[in-house]
């Protein structure tokens, strides 16, 4: 229990996981974070409700190299990611509580171009996607018509962690 | 909060999951300060490791916490 003046007041959350050592979390991992604003009554206890965003450390994604037929005909390929945190635990990320640290897919095409794109929650959205929630989907549409050498190569990143995966094809 | 356990495998328990708090968990930090302003004018750096007073000494999974 803290006491506060009255009227806006924010509030900064971090969950760690170990416990503080002389009122500092020095050598914790950051697991969770979230800012709320809440008005703070006078003379009452205040109860603050939060929300706590997951801090993504890894991907933990099982395949970082699949080959798509270059046969004219359209594919997708769908990444599978089970974000976690620091001790390896599946982050949930819902809407009050998306990702503290969302992830950022950028797809390079070589060896030719316009023939692959994103698709977020089964929409094309070109080069980048940012998925911030559990729910949120990703794909690789393919259109089949790369030439040979022609490969995309598509990473994953994180602020804090610029490269988390890096997935290759065809 | 609530600390939970490690997610459990079967469908009908995920589905009632409750907002995220990593199940590591063992301590939390709250800085307060007046809306606007980055001036931190009330924290708390809260034990809540199993065992803890704050958990009112409750040991594993699930165990409430008082920050």
């Amino acid at each position: 229990m803290i006491a506060l003046p009255p009227g806006n007041d924010d509030f900064f959350i971090a969950s760690y996981d170990a416990a503080p050592t002389g009122g500092s979390f020095t050598g914790a991992k950051l697991l969770g974070v979230d800012t709320v604003t809440q008005t703070i009554g006078l003379d009452v206890a205040n109860t603050l409700n939060i929300f706590v965003s997951g801090v993504i450390r890894s991907l933990n994604s099982a395949q970082s190299y699949a080959s798509l037929p270059a046969d004219g005909a359209t594919h997708n390929f769908a990444f599978v990611l089970q974000p976690q945190d620091f001790d390896n635990n599946p982050i949930t990320a819902g809407t009050n509580d998306p990702y503290a640290n969302p992830i950022t897919a950028t797809l390079v095409e070589t060896g030719g171009s316009g023939h692959a794109t994103l698709v977020l929650n089964g929409a094309p959205v070109g080069a980048t996607a940012v998925i911030a929630h559990s729910t949120d989907t990703l794909a690789l549409r393919y259109d089949g018509l790369g030439a040979a050498g022609y490969t995309t190569n598509t990473t994953l990143s994180t602020p804090g962690n610029p490269l988390v995966a890096r997935f290759r094809s065809p | 909060m609530t600390i939970a356990g490690p997610p459990a495998t079967n469908t009908s328990s995920k589905a009632r999951t409750p907002k995220f708090i990593s199940p590591s968990t063992n301590g939390v930090l709250i800085d307060a300060s007046a809306h606007g302003s980055t001036t931190v004018i009330a924290s708390s750096a809260t034990d809540v490791s199993s065992g803890s007073i704050a958990c009112g000494g409750q040991t594993g999974y699930p165990r409430p916490a008082a920050s």
